[in-house]
């Protein structure tokens, strides 16, 4: 091929054009996400009050979060339950994702057609219609209804339980786990279909070797395509305790909600940093574990 | 860049890759799908079969939930009577709500992509501030970010108009982080750099190479976006009815009570409709990716 233009070296050719393919995204950022947030960080210290001037806003230092940490009684237990509920609905999420995923990337007809049936519940759960349910306040009779359908309460959980000698933490696990079962599928939908696009990724000549080499189904998925999916795995984890802890129906979110609905907005502010800090901290370790566990097992790949 | 591509279009190695799996293996596997799959689809059957009740069946209590004794579609003809005592009418809203949708998509996938592009595979200034940036983004509710974002949509004087539901989707945390992530992983740097030698500049590189790998990518954040944006509503930001989307219009309805459950179910399965259009066009062009092909065959 002749060109006309003289050849530049790739680096030059990065320094030329990075700047312009990422500068939209940078000021979008900038004016629409950290400016905000540290306006918010302010209010957090501050009291906004709206009179008839506008919305004025008042330095008042650390009051807030003394107001939520010792006045409020809620507070502090409403983080813990969030706590919980991420070391309940996160491993549950996962594997009940990771399963759907790996059954619906294998090749057979109508896979499309299964893939949308468990697409379905992501537009469910997403969309306006869970908000229908909510505003009608209906969630759980229709819940409750939904599982006495499907055969559930037929069977007493809390005795066939109480008769295996769990201990007490794994059979709290499991009742609560089973009480948010519908809650728990529905939310998947999203994870499954980024781990099958993770799967896809895995290339088929990988596959083609642990074949050759005598591998079963099982050697295979842990050896080839585990590693491989580490990386996305990773995001899935970070998605779904994103979708876990800033979900409206968590309880600081609905907390802070009103708070805001009452023009405290200082108070509901300081109520959700507090709470960012602490889920930030959650997904620092995740982060540490991976970074110091698998990275180090199989290197680059991961 | 020719002799590129045909390496690019190689055939693939082997195309039919199956575990040999026993009948019964077979059986299962499917029974378990299947009942998997009825299962979480339970609330989608229960909406469905709520649109087809008549009114003395809907408040029967305790609730029959997947059984309609006499199915009848006054639940939808009534929609054209709800909606003709709309101030504004209903193709307007329709056009909102596509439109909003799908240039919003359009931008956040682009924009996505090229800011992935760099982050991945320049070595652009502060890029480990970037990506932290990123992450920390991730996190937030949007509830947190509502009174400072309305005090920049009134600075830049855009209340009441499309660029509130256009402008958030440039800055859009989620759509880089998946795709940075894609790249990194599955974008040879080789293959950058056996482009460049053939030729090819900066926009044909991200065209004709990066493209087509992230395809997978792009698709499933197409489906993750269409989704935000077919659902937004307008966190009071839009005023004029002119303005509003779909969801809002179902807010409405559902508004009027008990009497309109079977109404606003009706409007729900409608407005299921799309985003299961967009999933399956997406989800049916995903083809195998081509970043394996491409230099280690």
């Amino acid at each position: 091929m002749i060109r006309k233009v003289k050849p530049k070296s790739l680096e030059r050719l990065k320094e030329r054009y990075a700047f312009m393919f990422i500068s939209p995204w940078i000021i979008g950022m900038i004016i629409f996400f950290l400016f905000p947030i540290f306006h918010s960080i302010y209010l957090s210290f501050a009291n906004l009050t709206i009179g008839t001037e506008g919305v004025l806003t008042e330095f008042v230092g650390s009051e807030n979060y003394y107001k939520i940490l010792v006045t409020d009684p809620e507070y502090l237990d409403n983080v813990l339950d969030a706590f919980k509920n991420i070391f309940i609905s996160v491993p549950f999420i996962l594997v009940v994702s990771m399963v759907l995923a790996l059954l619906l990337n294998g090749k057979y007809k109508g896979r499309i057609f299964f893939r949308g049936l468990y697409f379905l519940p992501v537009i469910i759960a997403s969309g306006s219609v869970l908000q229908l349910f909510l505003t009608a306040g209906s969630t759980n009779a229709t819940e409750a209804a939904v599982s006495d359908a499907a055969g559930f309460n037929l069977i007493d959980f809390d005795a066939v339980l109480g008769g295996l000698n769990l201990p007490s933490f794994l059979e709290d696990y499991i009742s609560l786990a089973l009480s948010e079962i519908f809650m728990l599928v529905w939310q998947s939908g999203i994870q499954t279909i980024l781990i099958i696009a993770g799967l896809q990724s895995i290339p088929d000549l990988h596959y083609e070797v642990a074949r050759v080499e005598g591998a079963n189904a099982w050697e295979t998925f842990w050896f080839v395509t585990f590693p491989q999916l580490i990386r996305t795995m990773v995001l899935v984890i970070i998605f779904t305790i994103i979708e876990v802890c800033a979900a409206n129906t968590n309880g600081i979110i609905s907390a802070a909600y009103r708070k805001f609905n009452d023009i405290e907005y200082g108070v509901g502010s300081a109520m959700l940093w507090f709470y960012y800090i602490f889920v930030a901290a959650v997904m620092l370790i995740i982060f540490f574990i991976y970074q110091r566990v698998f990275v180090k097992k199989w290197g680059e790949s991961a | 860049m020719k002799k590129l591509r045909q390496l690019l279009h190689l055939p693939r190695v082997n195309e039919a890759k199956r575990y040999t799996r026993s009948k019964v293996g077979n059986f299962f596997y499917f029974f378990f799908l299947f009942a998997a799959g009825v299962f979480s689809l339970l609330p989608m059957i229960y909406c469905v079969v709520t649109s087809f009740k008549p009114l003395d069946e809907l408040l029967v209590f305790p609730p029959t939930l997947f059984t309609v004794k006499r199915p009848t579609l006054n639940n939808f003809l009534a929609l054209p009577d709800l909606i003709s005592s709309l101030s504004v009418p209903l193709s307007r809203y329709v056009f909102n709500s596509i439109f909003i949708a799908v240039v919003g998509t359009v931008l956040c996938v682009i924009f996505s992509a090229m800011s992935a592009f760099v982050l991945s595979k320049t070595d652009i200034k502060h890029k480990g501030i970037i990506f932290t940036v990123i992450q920390f983004a991730l996190l937030f509710n949007s509830y947190t970010l509502a009174i400072p974002q309305y005090i920049i949509y009134s600075t830049l004087g855009v209340i009441n108009t499309y660029f509130v539901y256009l402008l958030p989707t440039l800055a859009s945390s989620m759509g880089v982080f998946l795709m940075k992530q894609y790249m990194d992983g599955y974008v040879p740097d080789a293959l950058i750099e056996a482009a460049h030698i053939d030729g090819a500049d900066w926009f044909q590189i991200f065209g004709k190479i990066i493209v087509p790998i992230i395809r997978p990518c792009m698709l499933t954040l197409t489906l993750f976006t269409f989704l935000g944006l077919w659902n937004v509503g307008n966190a009071g930001t839009i005023f004029s009815e002119q303005l509003k989307t779909l969801p809002t219009v179902m807010a409405t309805i559902a508004t009027g009570g008990l009497a309109r459950t079977g109404s606003s179910m009706a409007v729900s399965v409608i407005m299921m409709i799309p985003p299961i259009l967009v999933y399956l066009i997406s989800q049916s062009s995903i083809k195998e990716t081509m970043g394996s092909a491409g230099i280690k065959g």
